[in-house]
């Protein structure tokens, strides 16, 4: 065993872990939970024990896509849905006028609440070693990473490691024209780690993001707002639970004006993030107020969502204002927005930029290709998002886990779930902006919803030992119930006629339910002998699932059909300069990834479909036992 | 002209021709012709021919490759004499099409376009050849681009609604979703309305000519083709065997084929040939019917009339020229003298109006049109994907479920095209909407 630093004086404590997971944010905490709760020896190195499970950016869980990732980890055996129906103050569902696969759980949390709760459940938990410490490098054994080694000198040898270090890595803060190294606002960066990555062969890049002011709830007059409200008969993120029985409050809409936007309009100058300070790429989807304001300014107005960061605080977070404008231009434009005219800012927003490991290096088990034992999760993997983080801290936890054990890893597949989405997108399309989850990057999305999550994945929560066997028969009861009662539907028939627009007298009860006005609570009407089942949950199911039958049917057959190219392999030694047709940012995409398979190719973003046909030829060409770019060609005669 | 392409086009030019000034400049200026001979490697005292070489600088070129062109006087043993001196000066033979492949993959052209130089170059007709030529230069290829677009915008405000509910509010125009699939349905019907003929254009029809025996049908065959290709005889029985012959009948490339009379009480040999005249009917596109105007028509004419009911046929009434029977031939029935030529440009604007007899719209002056039954195929499935998104939007049906016909509309444009789509929706959104809260 030799290390990867010229320090040699280190203090080593006799346990040999058997996973180290660096780092306590939402990916770290599933890690190290999943890890312990498996059997296995695990520490849970941070920067700063307090910071556990801290929410760095807005107070919320959960959202379109993310709500789905959080009752998958509730699925597989994970903590967070469990931590925000214990520590949540507003829940909502999201998209309800739109059909099931798209309807997303969010909630706002007392983020004192959640990372207290977060924290005990962590130290209640056997096996489970928490220390406070900053990681400087690994312990190397060959190619392979056998533990850490931190700033205060001490060594922690361990079987697998896993990094989720978030910002943290080089982390550099901007407000204004002002910058200093932290891996939060206020806390330190890791500097040495990332080296110590770099140094392990990882290709680095760099992303930032930036987030919004807060405000004293003190200095601002709700008046003018537009109260949100939550759901009073909101079903809960975790199947464990049947109720919220907390008191809910509200969120608060504003609005910018063309005053505002004047003023950022003036100070794009002393935007970092518009002034090319700050290198690294910016999320298209959460940008900042100033991007707004220079990409649409034809909008009059941009609604903000200020929202309470729980029940003991006065801090408001102003969803939708993340700037990393100075300080006087945040508060001057703030001051702006009716109901803020008196605002004091509590902490500024701020951007930040870090680094992050392509994540095409890594496995579908996120175990990094060429490092065995080291394991990479969340934002160092280009993500954004607590959910995103959270649902890679888990997969690695486990397969980490997994690899200690001598298992196989869980590899989850694109059908099964939006993890195994997020972590396919990323090793193989690599990312270029921080990615969050979005419901239109899941092809089989009408095969992934909130309401199936338990029918997905539970058995696979169960094979790897984080969910027990009692609550995986449940599941298994519950699917069967439902796969009888949809067969019920195809032996039972319609036998009262009740005339134009209703279900033909005659026609099976299951096609009567596959007209869009037709609910299943509604069958008795057509056949008063039929009795619809008992538990609402099996019902909703055999609506759901009888609905959807045709659509899910085409979806398949087209996601079929793509599979084709996925069939062309493309030659390892394939030369990209010698297609003329490519133009020369597509090569450069195609040859950072190098494709294995035409369909991977097509995914890769910046690929256009152009190019894809022209690689389709290029192969069907050299398929024919020839190199289009060998002796020139001769002999046309006209 | 032997033409050349690739990265060592130049070194073989050298090789094999010597420009009578000698080689002031190499490279050549290119598009500028030099004149010299072309020879053997290592031959210049033993030229082959005069001869102009043409240089094409990469990617200014048909291939967008290094390109030489040879001009010498041309027959057939000079061509071959400097084909052979390049092969042996390291070039090779092309495959059939590869300077268009090479082209292709080299971004001087789209597939739509790379697969239209084929059928250019074996157009057989000047109409077959407008429309390939509309075809290489891209119209359909930005048919199938325009309706792509509007599907993705479709596909974007459908995404958009649902991944960005709250942001986008109030940035959807109402009804724009549903405009924007009714145009791509337009549009994709309009193409699909040129297929019958656009494929009929390039891919030709064949005709059967049948008849009871002596009415005319090889006089007929005859005088389309302008030449005695069959025999012609008074007797009945003449014809034999298939003979055949290619005709432009108003832009449509037509194989002609005559066949023997079919004649009910036939014997041995004529049993057999009969049987054979059923077979060919069986894969024409189109049948000619040809009855003798100058008698009543027989029984054998009128069971031939009833057994091709509802079958694609024209019905020709031969022997204009004579005193016409007092029945006189059947309603729609095209009046033609073989012997005199009267009717038979009827006769060819008939077989040219069959084409559009089951639908189908003219394929006009500009403008996309259908040359393969691939590409019907393709944009079939897109009209009927279209059809259901349209229908989607308007009976409210949900977003995630109208965007799986619209997705599978795109992978249809894809397959016409042959381009597949990537994600291409995402950047749509996002330059379109302003996301994040
Ligand atoms: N007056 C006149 N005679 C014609 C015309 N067309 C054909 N004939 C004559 O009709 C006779 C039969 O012509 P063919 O062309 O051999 O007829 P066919 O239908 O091919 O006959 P088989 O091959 O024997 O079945 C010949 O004597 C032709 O000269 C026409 O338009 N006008
Ligand atoms: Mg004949």
């Amino acid at each position: 065993m030799n290390r990867d630093h010229r320090r040699t004086k280190g203090f080593r404590p006799s346990t040999q872990y058997d996973v180290v997971v660096v780092g306590g944010g939402h990916a770290g905490c599933e890690a190290a939970m999943a890890a312990a709760r498996m059997g296995l020896e695990t520490l849970l190195l941070s920067i700063s024990i307090d910071q556990i499970a801290q929410m760095s950016c807005n107070p919320a869980i959960g959202g379109l896509a993310k709500g789905h990732v959080v009752r998958e980890i509730d699925a597989l055996g994970g903590v967070m849905a469990q931590a925000i129906d214990a520590t949540g103050i507003q829940f909502r569902r999201l998209n309800t006028r739109k059909g099931p696969a798209v309807r997303s759980s969010r909630a706002q949390a007392d983020m004192l609440q959640y990372k207290t709760w977060m924290k005990e459940k962590l130290e209640g938990q056997e096996r489970l070693h928490i220390k406070q410490g900053l990681a400087e490098g690994f312990l190397m054994d060959g190619a392979q990473v056998v533990g850490v080694h931190t700033q205060a000198g001490e060594e922690f040898p361990a079987r697998t490691v896993v990094v989720s270090s978030g910002t943290f890595l080089n982390g550099m803060v901007h407000i204004g024209d002002t910058r200093y190294a932290a891996g939060r606002a206020g806390e330190f960066a890791a500097v040495s780690l990332s080296a110590a990555l770099a140094g392990l062969g990882l290709r680095m890049g760099r992303l930032m993001t930036c987030t919004t002011p807060r405000l004293d709830a003190k200095t601002i007059d709700f008046r003018p707002l537009t109260p949100q409200n939550g759901d009073p008969d909101f079903v809960p993120f975790s199947f464990r639970n049947h109720r919220i029985e907390r008191d809910q409050v509200p969120c608060w809409i504003a609005r910018t004006n063309e005053k505002t936007h004047r003023i950022i309009a003036d100070n794009l100058d002393r935007s970092p993030m518009i002034s090319g300070v700050m290198t690294g790429a910016p999320p298209r989807y959460c940008p900042s107020v100033e991007d707004k304001v220079r990409a649409f300014p034809g909008r009059t107005g941009h609604r903000l969502f200020l929202e309470p960061e729980g029940l003991s605080t006065r801090e408001i977070y102003t969803n939708g204002m993340f700037t990393g404008l100075p300080i006087d231009v945040q508060l001057e434009m703030l001051r702006t927005i009716p109901g803020l005219e008196e605002v004091q800012i509590m902490r500024p927003g701020y951007a930040i930029e870090y680094d992050f490991v392509h994540p095409t290096q890594l496995g579908p088990d996120l175990q990094v290709k060429s490092v065995p034992g080291l394991f990479l999760a969340g934002q160092i993997n280009g993500t954004s998002g607590y959910e995103e983080a959270a649902g890679q801290g888990l997969v690695a936890g486990i397969n980490a886990g997994l690899r200690v054990k001598g298992d196989p890893p869980l590899v989850l597949g694109r059908n099964e779930s939006y993890i195994g989405v997020l972590v396919d997108d990323l090793v193989t399309k690599g990312t270029s902006e921080p990615y969050r989850l979005l419901t239109s990057r899941a092809e089989h999305r009408l095969l992934l919803r909130e309401d199936n999550a338990d029918l997905r994945l539970m058995d696979k929560g169960h094979a790897v030992g984080l969910i027990t066997a009692e609550e995986a028969e449940t599941t298994k009861e519950k699917a069967r119930l439902i796969e009888e009662e949809i067969e019920r539907l195809g032996r039972h028939r319609v036998t009262v006629d009740l005339g134009e627009g209703a279900p033909r007298q005659g026609s099976l009860l299951f096609d009567a339910l596959r007209q869009p006005e037709v609910s299943y609570r509604d069958l008795t009407e057509y056949n008063p002998g039929f009795e619809p089942a008992e538990r609402r949950d099996v019902a909703d199911q055999v609506q759901i699932q009888v609905k959807y039958e045709g659509y899910i049917r085409r979806q398949e057959a087209m996601v079929e059909k793509m599979r084709h190219l996925e069939s062309l392999r493309i030659p390892e030694d394939i030369d990209y300069s010698s297609l003329g047709a490519i133009s020369a940012e597509v090569r450069e995409k195609l040859e950072g990834v190098r494709p294995r398979t035409l369909g991977q190719a097509s995914r890769i973003p910046g690929v256009t479909p152009a190019a894809v046909s022209a690689l389709m030829i290029y192969l069907a060409g050299s398929n024919r036992g020839r190199d289009p770019e060998g002796d020139p060609a001769g002999g046309g005669r006209t | 002209m032997v033409r050349i392409s690739g990265p060592r086009v130049l070194e073989v030019a050298r090789t094999v021709f010597t420009p009578r000034t000698g080689w002031r400049s190499f490279p050549p200026e290119p598009r500028r012709a030099l004149v010299g001979h072309s020879h053997r490697p290592g031959a210049a005292s033993d030229p082959i021919d005069q001869a102009l070489l043409l240089f094409f600088q990469q990617p200014r070129s048909y291939t967008g490759e290094d390109v030489v062109e040879i001009t010498a006087h041309g027959g057939p043993l000079i061509m071959k004499a400097i084909l052979e001196a390049s092969l042996e000066a390291g070039a090779r033979l092309a495959d059939p099409g590869e300077f268009t492949r090479r082209a292709f993959l080299n971004g001087r052209m789209d597939l739509s376009q790379a697969e239209a130089v084929a059928r250019l170059v074996h157009a057989s007709t000047d109409q077959a050849r407008r429309v390939m030529l509309r075809q290489v230069e891209g119209a359909t290829g930005r048919e199938a681009a325009a309706i792509r677009r509007n599907l993705l915008e479709v596909k974007a405000l459908l995404e958009a609604s649902i991944d960005f509910p709250e942001e986008i509010e109030g940035d959807i125009q109402p009804g724009r979703a549903l405009e924007c699939t009714r145009n791509a349905l337009a549009l994709t019907r309009k193409l699909l309305s040129t297929a019958r003929e656009g494929i009929a254009l390039s891919e030709g029809l064949s005709a059967v000519i049948i008849g009871t025996p002596n009415v005319g049908k090889s006089s007929i065959l005859n005088a389309l083709l302008g030449e005695e290709r069959a025999i012609v005889h008074e007797m009945a029985g003449t014809t034999r065997d298939f003979i055949e012959g290619r005709i432009d009948a108003h832009g449509i490339p037509v194989k002609v084929v005559d066949t023997a009379g079919i004649r009910e009480a036939a014997d041995g040999v004529e049993v057999e040939g009969v049987l054979r005249t059923r077979r060919m009917m069986e894969r024409a596109d189109l049948l000619l019917i040809i009855l003798d105007s100058s008698r009543p028509p027989g029984r054998g004419d009128m069971s031939l009339l009833g057994e091709t009911e509802g079958v694609a046929r024209v019905i020709v009434a031969n022997k204009s020229d004579l005193h016409p029977a007092d029945a006189g031939p059947p309603g729609g029935a095209v009046s033609v003298s073989a012997k005199t030529g009267h009717g038979l440009e009827d006769l060819k604007a008939a077989i040219h109006r069959h084409v559009l007899d089951r639908g189908g719209e003219p394929v006009g002056l500009e403008g996309g049109v259908v040359t393969s039954v691939r590409q019907a195929e393709a944009l079939n499935g897109l009209k009927e994907a279209c059809e259901r998104a349209a229908a989607g939007l308007e009976g409210g049906v949900d977003p995630e479920l109208v965007a799986v016909d619209v997705g599978d509309a795109m992978m249809r444009i894809g397959e016409l095209t042959g381009e597949m789509t990537a994600d291409m929706v995402l950047d749509e959104i996002f330059s379109r909407f302003c996301i994040g809260k």
